[in-house]
């Protein structure tokens, strides 16, 4: 019920086109400014899912060596994650493991098993002597590591951004729709007249 | 490990793109300078600058040794602001003055935390400018009201206090986030509602994360007249904007209250728990229909003296009247399990009973009054309300009880095993009507106005309603119930309820400055530090207007947080002395009182200090009558 | 018709009744309507819970409602069994342009069937009817009126406003044939213009099993534990041979 805000994380190696992917796709862009210096772009998308608006707060990420140290703070409380390479760099594909894997240590979302990824496969436009990673070879991986959402895209065509969003919000959703606040009031508390407090009375 | 996808580490910090341009104009000359802090008692670091504009000169620091009638002087006299005031049986705790955090300032000035050097001086300082734009950006880009606050420089005049202050009061800002970026509460709903600020938020986490990564648990930042100011409290971070020049101390005081609030609501205990369990938790759905508590807090702290002075500010009432009704108050044996009982009015305490060895800290006390004066509550047509709330300074971990019900003289409930009128219907508050279902189903409402019975008598629509809370552990609420309707019958019953009801209607519960005849005097704060109390006069000319007020209140902030050294000052003072081209101030502290009085600026000092002696005369007359003393405990 | 005035006696019948359903579907409104005869658009959502009392008359006795007007929002759902502990009667609201709220009200309902009071009177009220109702002063400008009148609850207008209809997301066919299955009773209503409030309580009333709360609280039990005072009792009235009686133009 109301409004709903997803911590959504971008990680990739840099020149795989995270950045103008997210600044086509975005409704609101903050700032290309920050990354230099703390390591991450802000920006702003608004889904809908199932008839419920749903605001993605998504952290563009530098994952610059120097920043390293930040990830934990970077990542706390993030919902999803988006994982994006270069389908005509093998090397971008082969360090998305790491990517997922540092992404879930740093993280350490309290259901690291159903956290929900996605795989974008960027860059298709260009020319296919050029492309290095066959759809199956992602695809493959993708499964291999608990059926991870698959799309490939490029700058020209938004189409498949756009869904893969939608994917990782709605599955985001899923993980929040089974959790029940449950406040507990009855934690006991005694205060009979002979216990005097110990909490800082200087009086 | 895998091999990381990072490029290699370098010494100097790569800098892909253009170099960051500093904006002109309010990055200019900082018109005050934030000095590192350091701890109290300690000696104090290198540099603590503080630059007003040119004529600010050194402090008055003159002692004035009056030893106030009818005050005894218990435990030593010191310059320290931690007070140690031999009060065993204080209805009220004195609030110990917040620790200052290690923390830096701004760049240039002395530091000690250079460990870390993923950043070097240039790169935080380019933060800084991050952060500072972010903010005042968002700050320009929403609708602002009015004038752009300038600045006025007022006379030197032999050598006393000048101050710069703000023309213009644009509201203050305030953002309550969680530590992994998400909002939690803002204070303005346009800035809410402004394109960038889901993303303002993920990037005030990310600065303040960077420079808590970097050692440096960021305090506050000045962006030309804007002052940003932080305080951390994982899993929450609080930030404040405002361009009213108060001290830092203040802002992050009001953060502090927000904290404290939103404790009130899910207790300390819970809160840990859910973002332990959940770092992605959205704090919203936990608060949903609490904002309110925050922005009535929030306009309270803007104009509050009592919670500014970590103090309570009872409602001026004739002690024996205020004894009667505590005995009133005090439980008897037939209800078990009660913390507190409170009888309220006009907004403030009348009385207030509790277990001997129980005091009460004044912060409990506002968070629970703001909380009670939630319109669904206060303008409720039930006959009481009764809610969960943590009280923080109690207990942080867990939850008491609130029963509350509002009466009015004259309309007290009446109990149950009272004997059935004839005319059923009963004058308890939502028992106004019959519903009367006739022979031929059509339905018919007797009695329309509550007050139209003939054995009650007719109330006035403006009599005062008077709050009664009683704060409770695991107590039954029937019992509760029921032994709170038989004080507020015996309220009535023995006239009480009409005599506080006639001493408001006569205006008796409040007072003016006319009252102490002094003349020059236009305002002042009395805080007397054994009852951990404020009493003050009505606001006057020309402070009925809300940006004098805002003026006044600043100023009285200044002097209070340089009396207390509460900002890093060296050491603290027993008085001083500020004049503006509107007015004159003087703060002045000893062991029995603090006091801040505010004169016309045509008064000389000499003339100010008679009048704080003369007020502090007043006030020791007026003792009984001003403050809540000797209230009954159990 | 005054009661027989031996005054020391009270005879009110107590009936603690418990008010559940999400937040912002009208609770509190209903209960306003109720009590005071009244409607305050843009209520301020309830804290905790608010406590009332109301007195109805049937023929010949007092039945006394306590009422809890709980808060929904969901930080406030683990204490809502210390407010339908003991009590006879509970109303389970929700909003019938909102349709995530009746499956709120069904997890109530559950709730209620599984741990409240096993003899606990349910009545699942459909509120905000006012906002699917054509307007009842227009001829030609439906949808302006339907729009203005929109405005003050708190539902979302729709763009149509000649067909308020539109707004509706719970079919009334389908709630009742819910409430049927669950052995509820069932209501549409509106705070707003009071249709169907008064019908709510009445018929609770007549669905209250008095003779049982008589019977169990001979004892003498408090107020709300177990059932109501031990009206008439030794007064000479005896309530249980008029409450056996059909109760033929029976109110409140």
């Amino acid at each position: 019920m109301g409004r709903v805000l997803l911590k959504v994380i971008i990680l990739g190696d840099s020149g795989v086109g995270k950045t103008s992917l997210m600044n086509q796709y975005v409704n609101k862009r903050f700032s290309n400014q920050y990354k230099a210096t703390i390591g991450a772009d802000f920006l702003t998308k608004e889904v809908m899912v199932d008839d419920r608006l749903v605001t993605m707060q998504l952290w563009d990420t530098a994952g610059q060596e120097r920043f390293q140290s930040l990830g934990v703070a970077f990542y706390r409380g993030a919902d999803c994650c988006v994982l994006v390479y270069d389908v005509n760099s093998s090397k971008s594909f082969e360090t998305l493991d790491s990517w997922r894997d540092e992404f879930l240590i740093q993280a350490s979302p309290h259901d690291p098993e159903n956290f929900p990824f996605v795989v974008l496969g960027n860059k298709i436009d260009m020319e296919e002597n050029k492309r290095q990673v066959t759809q199956k070879r992602a695809m493959t991986w993708c499964q291999s590591k608990g059926n991870i959402p698959y799309f490939e895209t490029s700058a020209k065509e938004a189409i498949n951004v756009e869904q893969a969003f939608q994917t990782v919000a709605k599955n985001a959703l899923q993980q929040e729709a089974e959790e029940q606040i449950y406040v507990d009031y009855q934690d006991p508390i005694t205060f009979d007249s002979e216990s005097s407090q110990s909490y800082g009375c200087n009086c | 490990m895998s091999k990381t996808p990072r490029t290699p580490r370098s010494r100097t910090p790569s800098r892909v793109g253009t170099p960051i341009r500093i904006t002109g104009g309010t990055s200019g000359s900082p018109s005050r300078l934030i000095p590192p802090v350091p701890r109290l008692h300690s000696a104090p670091s290198v540099s603590s600058l503080r630059v007003h504009s040119a004529g600010y000169n050194s402090t008055i620091q003159t002692p004035i040794s009056t030893s106030p009638p009818n005050s005894s002087i218990h435990g030593d006299s010191s310059s320290s602001s931690a007070v140690n005031v031999n009060q065993t049986e204080g209805i009220l705790i004195q609030e110990p003055e917040v620790e200052v955090e290690a923390t830096s300032g701004e760049d240039g000035t002395a530091g000690a935390h250079i460990e870390n050097t993923a950043l070097d001086d240039v790169a935080r300082r380019q933060l800084r400018d991050h952060l500072r734009r972010t903010l005042t950006d968002t700050d320009a880009s929403v609708a602002e009201s009015g004038v752009r606050p300038s600045r006025h420089r007022a006379k030197s005049i032999e050598g006393d206090e000048v101050h710069i202050h703000a023309d213009s009061y644009p509201p203050r800002q305030y953002f309550v986030l969680t530590d992994a970026g998400k909002p939690v509460f803002v204070s303005r709903q346009e800035v809410e509602e402004s394109e960038a600020f889901t993303s303002m938020m993920g990037l005030m986490q990310a600065l303040i994360s960077v420079f808590l990564d970097d050692g440096d648990k960021i305090r506050c930042i000045n962006a030309g007249k804007n002052r940003i100011s932080f305080l951390l409290r994982p899993p929450l971070y609080y930030a404040c904007v405002s361009a009213w020049g108060e001290p830092e101390s203040v802002t992050r005081f009001h953060l502090e209250y927000l904290h404290l609030q939103i404790i009130s609501v899910v207790s300390a205990e819970q809160l840990r728990r859910m973002f332990e369990r959940r770092g992605n938790f959205d704090l919203r759905r936990l608060l949903s229909g609490a904002e309110r508590f925050m922005h009535s807090l929030l306009a309270r702290l803007e104009f509050d003296l009592a919670m500014s002075t970590s103090s309570l500010s009872c409602l001026r009432i004739d002690p024996n009247l205020r004894k009667a009704v505590a005995d009133v108050l005090v439980p008897t044996s037939k209800i078990k399990d009660v913390l507190y009982m409170i009888l309220l009015a006009q907004g403030r305490v009348i009385t207030l009973v509790r277990p001997k060895k129980h005091s009460i800290h004044p912060s409990d006390i506002h968070i629970l009054v703001n909380t009670i004066h939630a319109p669904s509550i206060v303008n409720s047509s039930a006959s009481a309300s009764w809610l969960p709330i943590c009280l923080p300074k109690f207990n942080s971990s867990a939850f008491v009880n609130a029963y509350v019900t509002f009466m009015r003289h004259g309309q007290a409930s009446v109990d149950d095993t009272a004997p059935m009128s004839p005319t059923v219907s009963a004058s308890v508050q939502g028992e106004s009507e019959e519903t009367v279902v006739a022979q031929d189903g059509s339905v018919e409402t007797e009695g329309s106005e509550p007050s139209s019975t003939s054995e009650r008598p007719p109330t006035p629509h403006h009599a005062p309603e008077f709050g009664l809370v009683c704060v409770s552990g695991q107590a039954d609420f029937e019992a509760v119930r029921s032994w709170c309707t038989s004080v507020t019958e015996k309220l009535e019953r023995e006239g009480l309820l009409k005599a506080m009801t006639d001493a408001m209607h006569k205006g008796k519960t409040t007072y003016t400055v006319s009252d102490l005849s002094i003349p020059g005097l236009r305002h002042f704060v009395y805080k007397s530090r054994p009852h951990v109390q404020v009493t003050m006069p009505e606001y006057d000319e020309p402070y009925n207007d809300n940006n004098e007020k805002r003026r006044l209140i600043t100023l009285y902030q200044i002097l209070h947080d340089n009396i207390h050294a509460k900002s890093g000052q060296e050491s603290t003072l027993k008085l001083q002395y500020i004049r503006t081209e509107h007015e004159s101030v003087m703060g002045w502290i000893t062991q029995p009182f603090e006091l801040y009085l505010a004169l016309s600026p045509l008064i000389p000092k000499s003339a100010a200090i008679n009048a704080a002696n003369a007020i502090a005369r007043w006030v020791s007359k007026e003792e009984k009558r001003l403050f809540l003393r000797d209230a009954p405990v159990f | 018709m005054a009661d027989a005035a031996s005054g020391s006696q009270d005879r009110s019948v107590q009936v603690k009744l418990v008010l559940l359903g999400e937040a912002a579907v009208g609770k509190s409104s209903v209960v306003l309507r109720f009590v005071s005869n009244e409607f305050q658009a843009n209520k301020e959502p309830t804290i905790g819970a608010a406590f009332l009392t109301q007195k109805c008359r049937l023929e010949d006795r007092v039945l006394r409602y306590e009422i809890w007007d709980t808060a929904g929002q969901e930080r406030f759902h683990s204490l809502a069994p210390m407010y339908y502990r003991n009590a006879q009667a509970a109303v389970v609201v929700y909003d019938i342009t909102k349709a995530s709220s009746l499956e709120k009200a069904k997890t109530w309902v559950k709730e209620l069937q599984r741990q409240a009071n096993p003899n606990i009177v349910i009545a699942l009220a459909g509120n905000k009817i006012d906002l699917v109702q054509p307007s009842s002063t227009s001829s030609s400008s439906d949808s302006v009126d339907a729009e203005d009148e929109a405005d003050d609850a708190t539902a979302t207008p729709g763009e149509n406003g000649e067909t308020g209809e539109n707004l509706r997301q719970v079919p009334r066919d389908e709630a009742e044939a819910y409430a049927q299955e669950a052995g509820l009773l069932f209501f549409e209503t509106s705070a707003k213009t009071g249709e169907g409030i008064v019908e709510i309580f009445t018929e609770i009333a007549k669905k209250i099993p008095i003779e049982q709360i008589l019977a169990s609280s001979r004892g003498g039990t408090r107020p709300g534990a177990a059932g109501a005072r031990t009206a008439g009792q030794e007064g000479g009235v005896n309530l249980e041979q008029n409450a056996a009686k059909d109760k033929e133009g029976c109110n409140c």
